[in-house]
């Protein structure tokens, strides 16, 4: 999988992951929506982690690089080069 | 406390720079019903809410307005991004471009800045709740309307997405509304503040 495959699909991930938390706002005892949730959180943990291994950090806090500052590498979503 | 994440939360890649398309655009982001509104006005909302589901509500999905600023932000950008001055003053951009070359300003269509006297945060969450329904809708109506004059697929599928979202923010403010309404004191049939009882 190539680095923008990876990135839509945590994207993707992470979009229902949101979505999720804004329904349980209003239905915090819907025990499907909860079960759903916390399957979509471990797969976004996952796939986050993954891709931070291999493409670079996605917060400030995720960079593991103790040469170089890592957070300014890789391109930012609204350069064309990447998405 | 935010957290930047670097990475948008609906990929955009356009690859037909049109300043015209741009021009439409830009009012979804910065124009009285834009996204920019939207974000601040539920991050403002947010503290006089009176329970802890209205609370996170206004706090995600302003949160996730912002997200919807960068994504037309992006939009903006790669509709106009390696144009030339010619070019742009052609697609009728030019006015933009002498005010911000090439960066990124929130204003409506026609280059009315954004104010934030387009929304309210009144401290009565019934009529907050009630401007944030209203709200929701204003920017999808926004948002079919440039669908109707759009045609470029890439710059439709963020745009679709974008008024889906009004769709679902609607319903979910519609269902805090009746949780608010459903715990209120029942002697209180008109709905008056629920939120500032000092007397």
């Amino acid at each position: 999988m190539n680095r923008k495959e990876m990135l839509r699909r945590l994207q993707a991930a992470d979009f229902a992951l949101k979505d999720a938390a804004l329904f349980l706002d209003t239905h915090p005892e819907d025990e499907k929506a909860l079960a759903y949730y916390h399957k979509t959180r471990a797969e976004v943990n996952e796939m986050t982690r993954r891709y931070e291994e291999v493409c670079g950090p996605l917060t400030a806090a995720g960079v593991q690089n103790k040469q170089y500052w890592d957070w300014i590498k890789e391109p930012w979503p609204w350069e064309r080069t990447d998405v | 406390m935010w957290q930047y994440e670097k990475k948008l939360q609906f990929p955009v890649d356009i690859t037909r720079p049109d300043a015209k398309t741009a021009r439409l655009v830009l009012t979804l982001l910065g124009g009285p019903d834009g996204e920019l509104g939207a974000a601040q006005r539920y991050l403002s909302q947010r503290y006089a809410m009176p329970t802890a589901d209205a609370m996170a509500l206004l706090t995600d999905i302003g949160s996730e307005e912002m997200a919807h600023e960068e994504i037309l932000a992006t939009v903006i950008r790669q509709l106009t991004d390696g144009l030339s001055a010619e070019e742009l003053q052609k697609q009728g951009f030019a006015p933009f471009y002498m005010e911000h070359t090439g960066g990124i300003y929130p204003t409506d269509s026609n280059g009315v800045p954004y104010t934030v006297t387009t929304f309210q945060s009144k401290g009565d969450p019934i009529t907050d709740l009630h401007e944030d329904l209203a709200a929701e809708q204003k920017a999808r109506t926004g948002y079919d309307n440039a669908l109707r004059l759009i045609k470029d697929p890439a710059v439709v599928a963020p745009l679709r997405f974008l008024r889906q979202r009004e769709i679902v923010h609607y319903q979910r403010f519609g269902e805090a509304l009746d949780r608010l309404v459903d715990r209120m004191n029942k002697k209180n049939l008109y709905a008056f503040n629920p939120a500032f009882r000092r007397s």
